[in-house]
Order: C-alpha cells, then structure tokens, then sequence
C-alpha cells in the first residue's frame, strides 16, 4: 500500500495525462508555428536537393537514378530530423528556465519525473512522428509537382524558381519521371550491407589471417537509436542548464569536451598502453578468435547506452534540483 | 502547525539574507508579511513553495519538505507571484486545464469570483489589462481551495474598487483548515483583512503576532505634544502615535505606524510582546 501511494507520488497515468493535455493546449500556438517551420524547411531542402537537379543528373545515368536518389531522399530525412530534434530539446525546458513562466511550471502539481518523461516524449517521439508525417508528405508532394527525369544533359532546361532554386524543365522528348522517396529507413539495411570490410589480423598463434566483419541490421538500429537519444538528451541538457542561447552554447561545451577527450585518450593511448593505435580501437576488440565472416557483437551496446542514460540521470536531477 | 522554519540559513552567492531564522505560522489566519526593499519577503515566500532551497535549517510546510516538491504537497499550495504569466487561452479553459491537479477545484466559486472583479470567464487572458490578468489568477487560486495560498504584492495592478473586492473575497475564504500569507509594501490595502502581521527585516523575523495582540499592548491614537511615543508623525489632525498601552485603551490598528515601530525600536517592540509571539 505504502509502495502504491509513494509510486503515485513518482507517476499517475491520470496526473500525466492531464500534464500533457494542459501542455499541448497552452503551447498549441507554438507547436503549430513550429510544424509550419518543419513544412516550410522541408519543402525548400526536398526542392534544394531533389536528385533530378541538372548538377545531379550529369553524374550518374540509367540505373544509379533510383540509388542516387533513394540515399537523396535518406540524407535529407535523418538530416532535418536531427535539425528538428536540436530546436525542440533545446526549447524543451525553456517554461522551467523563463522568469515568469517558472512559477507555474514548478509549482504544477505533476511530479519531476513525470515533467522529465513529458520532455523526454516530446523531444523524441512527438517530433520524430511529426516529422515523418511532415516529411512524406511534402517530399511526396514535391515529387509528384514538376520533376522530371532525363537521360541527357541536352533535353532539359533549368529554370530559375522565385525562391533562387534551380529546378530542371522538362523538354520536347524527355521522359517523365516522378522520384520516389522510398524507404528512408532502409539505411539501416543498406548501412549494415555496406559496412563489411576485411583485414588482416594476428591470431593467438601468431598466425596472420584475413578476417571480415559487418554490422548486423540489429546493431546499426541500437547505434542510430543511441546516438538519437544522445543528441537529444545533450540538447535537453543545455535546455535545463542555460537561460539562453541554449543550443549553441551546449555545442561549444560539447565541442570543447569532445577535443579535450580526444586529446586525452590519444595520449593515454600512446603512452601508457604501448600498443599501436590501431589496435587500441574499440572495434578491434572484436577481430580476434573469429570466424571467417562474423558480424560484429552487440553486447558492448548496451554498455554504450550508459551515456545516454547518464544524460537523464543528471538532467532530472538538475530538474528537481531547479529554483527560480 | 502550517509552516515551520527552523535556524534557516539562505544567501544569493554573496549576500546573506537569512541567517538562523525561525518562523511558526499555523492555519486559521491570514498573515500579513511586511518588510524593507529586500528584506527577504519574496525570498521567505519562495523557501515555504520550494521554490528555492535553504543553505542550512530545516522547514516543514503541511508536513512535507518544500524542496522536495511532491505533487501531493502543490496540489495543496497556490502560489501567485508578483509577475504573472498566463497562456494565451480562455480563462474558462486554463481552469479545466488545471482542475485535475487540484482537487478541491470548485468552478462554481471561481464564476462567483470572476464576477465579483468584473472579468469575463470567456476573454483571452491574452487579452486582458495586467491588473484584470492579475484579478483572473487570484480568482483561480482561490478557487483551487488549497489548504495554503501565498500571494506576492497581490494588490500591485489592482484598481481601488478591486482592492476592496480583493479584502471582501479574502475575507470570505478564510476558514480554520487555511493559511493565507500575503506578503505587500502597500500595507494599507492590508487593512481589516489581516489577522496576523511577520515583519522581515535585517535577515531576522522582526515580529509574529495576532492583530488583536498588537491592539491589546499598543495604542494608536493622536498625542499630546510632550508625550513620548514609540513612533509618531505629524498629520493634519495632529500628531499621530503609537504608544504603550498601559491603560487598556481601545484603539484600531494602523500598520503604517506599527511597522515603521517596529523598524525603528525593534528591542522595545520585542519586549513588549515577550517570548509567546515573537520570535527571532
């Protein structure tokens, strides 16, 4: 009973509902202009990038149309969600850290953890659903509008758009095609397909032998899902922990950090472990003892999502920890 | 006991703004909370809403420890700031948002307060005048009916009409279960609304007394030219004191000259109302 109440006090589905439903509401003007933004930015870069572009088009010809396009598409996507993801956790305790706003957002009566989980939601799965509606929608429209394929440089014309962008006209004899935005997730297959390389190693025999590895589709997923969080969360970090100025701040801190590691784990590496540098990445690791073909382990994943989760630890202490 | 604050430390990185302070408020009473430009009112008020925490020192609001913000300890505290800030949607539709999280939310009371202050349930908050933003969330945190409410210069933006609509309607909440706390500079807008006066000042609770208690030791009255006074000033009646009330003289309460008293004989004051009410 006692274990019942003082879990309420952590989380009630009622309390958290009724957070939700009173943020989506109060901040329905904000969401609104920042899925027109995502429109709006989506629309342009989809325009900018499309692959039919004349500068595109002279690279490759016949089949590669379809390849070069589908990774088009596959950039832009994960691009701009990264772009979204770095607005919206780092405006995702901006009611926590305004003068005025702070009060209200403080003193609601919702515990910290269930204002942590609401954040937490809105900075990944909202705005990742939000942009995956967004995004096939307006590349399917911009697609299906006025671009065209073409074999040869000679039969199409570019015209320039009232926004500056060069877009390709179709000419007498050129055949229309309308790009497909495909799969964009199937990066993960197509990272894991691409990414076996072989290399000689040294086994415990001393013998030397080539070894091949590859990521499986399994470990590509946990690696795009953590290093997903991990840039939400830094973001959401710098949210609850600047005023203002939030995003840039948090990636020259992070910049900063990044360097002084690198630097230290260069010096440790060369001058404590008196190995080659080679040897002492992390992958290496897994070379040994190995088949001929072996995809590469996962189990150090889930060490690796100890940074991410540390993220959350410190931001919902911050968070409890807030005053005005 | 509402409120409990016990040897409390608090500074702001290098200035010192309570040092060992101790304050008992209890439920039943509407205290006034009076004190200089920077006194620590605001700051008082921020430690008891766990809007800020304390160096040293312990405090106990409803039996809970503020910092910790629980839900069940806020969905017992109303809070209305000096600066307010409401979103941009009906007040009718801010109070549904809000009804769940406190549960003696009464939207009946809140229709009655609203049209008290002449302000509509259905206007954009957005909309609003300051001071009719300022009537809506004191509305609100009434109607929310939470055993604590604190206000912070709540009169500040209010027309005279209003602050008179604003003592009537305090008056009329406060009931045994319930501690309001205001906290003002304008301590004429306190007046026949307050039972109980804290006066900050100097990192230290000056004085924590009932009204009746004051009247009872003091009398504020018109004095003779030569007679002595713990403070006076001159008006167009005359000269205007309080002194002793060594006679059991009948007189009513002006905080103006209670508090400036206070502020310029703060021993004398502390020993005339002995070890029962003041604290340190």
């Amino acid at each position: 009973m006692i274990n019942c109440v003082m879990m309420k006090e952590i989380f009630d589905i009622c309390r958290f509902k009724a957070l939700a439903w009173k943020y989506y509401r109060e901040n329905m003007k904000t969401i609104l202009i920042f899925l027109g933004v995502m429109v709006v930015v989506t629309f342009m870069v989809v325009c900018k990038f499309n692959p039919f572009r004349m500068e595109y088009t002279s690279l490759y010809t016949g089949s590669n149309y379809l390849d070069r396009y589908y990774g088009m598409f596959a950039k832009i996507f994960w691009g701009l969600l990264g772009f979204f993801l770095l607005f919206a956790a780092s405006y995702s305790f901006a009611d926590f850290m305004s003068g005025k706003k702070s009060f209200g957002a403080l003193l609601l009566p919702a515990s910290s953890f269930e204002k942590l989980l609401l954040a937490i939601l809105n900075s990944t799965v909202v705005v990742f659903l939000l942009h995956v509606a967004v995004f096939y929608s307006v590349a399917h429209v911009a697609c299906s509008y006025k671009y065209t394929g073409f074999k040869e440089a000679d039969k199409i014309a570019v015209a320039e758009s009232w926004s500056g962008f060069s877009y390709p006209v179709l000419t007498s004899g050129a055949e229309i095609v309308h790009p497909k935005v495909g799969n964009v997730f199937s990066v993960v297959d197509r990272f894991s397909e691409s990414s076996a390389y072989t290399r000689e190693v040294e086994d415990g025999t001393g013998v030397r032998k080539e070894r091949t590895v590859y990521f499986t589709p399994f470990v590509v997923w946990n690696l795009l899902i953590m290093y997903w969080l991990y840039f939400v969360f830094v973001f959401m970090w710098g949210s609850i922990t600047f005023r203002k100025r939030s995003a840039l701040l948090t990636i020259l801190v992070h910049g900063l950090f990044f360097l002084f590691l690198g630097w230290l784990v260069y010096r440790v590496g060369t001058v404590f472990w008196k190995i080659p540098r080679e040897e002492a990445m992390l992958y290496g690791l897994y070379f040994y003892n190995t088949g001929e073909l072996v995809p590469l382990s996962a189990s150090w994943l889930l060490l690796l999502y100890i940074v991410p989760l540390t993220y959350v630890g410190i931001i919902w202490k911050k968070l409890k920890n807030k005053q005005v | 006991m509402m409120i409990r604050m016990n040897q409390l430390d608090f500074s702001y990185r290098k200035k010192n703004v309570f040092s060992g302070l101790n304050l008992t408020l209890s439920e039943g009473h509407v205290y006034g909370l009076l004190g200089k430009n920077g006194a620590g009112k605001s700051t008082l008020l921020k430690l008891m809403c766990g809007l800020l925490f304390p160096e040293r020192g312990e405090i106990n609001v409803m039996g809970y420890l503020p910092s910790a913000r629980k839900p069940a300890f806020l969905s017992e505290l109303f809070f209305i700031p000096e600066e307010i800030y409401l979103p941009d949607l009906k007040m009718s539709a801010y109070a549904e948002l809000l009804r769940p999280f406190y549960p003696r939310f009464d939207r009946q009371m809140l229709e009655e307060y609203m049209e008290e202050f002449e302000v509509s349930l259905d206007e954009r908050m957005s909309r609003m005048s300051y001071g009719q933003r300022k009537k809506a969330l004191i509305c609100l945190g009434l109607a929310c009916n939470t055993r604590l409410l604190v206000m912070d210069e709540p009169t500040n933006g209010l027309d005279i009409p209003s602050k008179s609509h604003f003592r009537c309607l305090i008056a009329s909440v406060a009931t045994k279960d319930r501690c309001i706390i205001i906290s003002t500079h304008q301590v004429r807008d306190l007046d026949n609304l307050i039972d109980a006066l804290v006066v900050v000042e100097e990192s230290r609770i000056l004085v924590n007394v009932t009204t009746d208690r004051i009247t009872e030791k003091l009398v504020f009255k018109n004095l003779e030219e030569d007679e002595s006074a713990l403070f006076a000033e001159e008006s167009v009646k005359g000269r205007w004191g309080v002194v002793v009330n060594e006679n059991g003289e009948d007189s009513k309460l002006d905080m103006e000259l209670f508090f400036n008293a206070v502020l310029q004989h703060p021993e004398k004051i502390r020993a005339i109302f002995g070890n029962d009410k003041v604290n340190d």
